[in-house]
């Protein structure tokens, strides 16, 4: 019943912003860096065909590839194989580097419902009482008699009542692998280079 | 910064490791293959083109990693 009420407690709270704020601030940091990492591609990995077209084709890198060839004699030659091959400039650009890798939003809330109580009683009875001689067989001797009584009572009950509750929200977010169209192109050019001999 | 890059060999398609830094330097790159002995390295004329790109995109990367302090 305790942890019922506790429970009710949190109802009130702004659940939706205190965790989806920070996972929506990601997603929105996220979303923005891919559009410039976009930007940058178009604006630095492709030049136009001409300036009369809006066409873009990708800036090419030349690499030079040195490989060693089997002689006749079934030993390696001395002088390697220089070749030239060309990849487009977007392949050096570790594109997917850039993204919010995990957000983790551990929230922690502790609710504790606390009653503490102390009932103190304190009495006290005072009895007096006189009498002009105890007894009036013996009026013989008359004396007066005086009696005191005093009964005291203290009391003290203390406790403390407490309940409490954990809620604990842990969310990971992950990233995405590079877009299927992306992989594609990338995919395309890897397969299509071809090795040409060095212009010496 | 110097960032890791991958490409495949041009040869036989295993991947190649290298590094910005290094790639600009001048360095060539083995092809992960121990059967295929082709190495690669970026031709001279090309750094200072690579280069700039590199260095266009750490700034993006610094801004990247602005944005997500901000997040955290
Ligand atoms: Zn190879």
């Amino acid at each position: 019943m305790a942890t019922k009420n506790i429970a009710n407690q949190f109802s009130g709270l702004p659940m939706k912003a205190l965790i989806g704020a920070p996972l929506k601030a990601a997603t929105d940091a996220n979303a923005m860096i891919a559009q410039s990492q976009t930007q940058f591609i178009i604006n630095n990995c492709f030049e136009k065909i001409s300036e009369d077209d809006e066409s873009l084709r990708p800036i090419m890198i030349t690499f030079q590839m040195e490989r060693q060839v089997l002689t006749a004699q079934g030993a390696y030659s001395k002088s390697p194989v220089k070749m030239d091959f060309s990849i487009p400039l977007m392949t050096l650009i570790p594109i997917n580097s850039l993204a919010i890798e995990t957000l983790k939003i551990s929230f922690q809330m502790e609710v504790k419902s606390s009653r503490e109580f102390t009932r103190e009683t304190s009495s006290e009875r005072q009895q007096r009482s006189n009498a002009k001689g105890i007894s009036n067989n013996y009026k013989a001797h008359e004396f007066d008699t005086e009696l005191h009584g005093t009964l005291s009572s203290k009391g003290k009950d203390s406790g403390n009542a407490s309940s409490g509750a954990n809620y604990e929200v842990s969310l990971t977010a992950g990233q995405l692998p590079l877009p299927k169209g992306m992989t594609a192109i990338l995919d395309i050019f890897t397969k299509n280079m071809v090795p040409l001999p060095t212009k010496d | 910064m110097s960032v890791k890059i991958q490409i495949n060999c041009p040869d036989c398609h295993s991947p190649i490791f290298m590094e910005s830094m290094l790639l600009l330097a001048g360095q060539s790159f083995k092809c992960s293959n121990p059967e295929c002995r082709t190495a690669i390295s970026l031709s001279l004329s090309e750094s200072e083109k690579v280069a700039q790109a590199f260095n266009k995109f750490e700034h993006i990367r610094e801004n990247a990693v602005n944005q997500a302090r901000q997040v955290s």
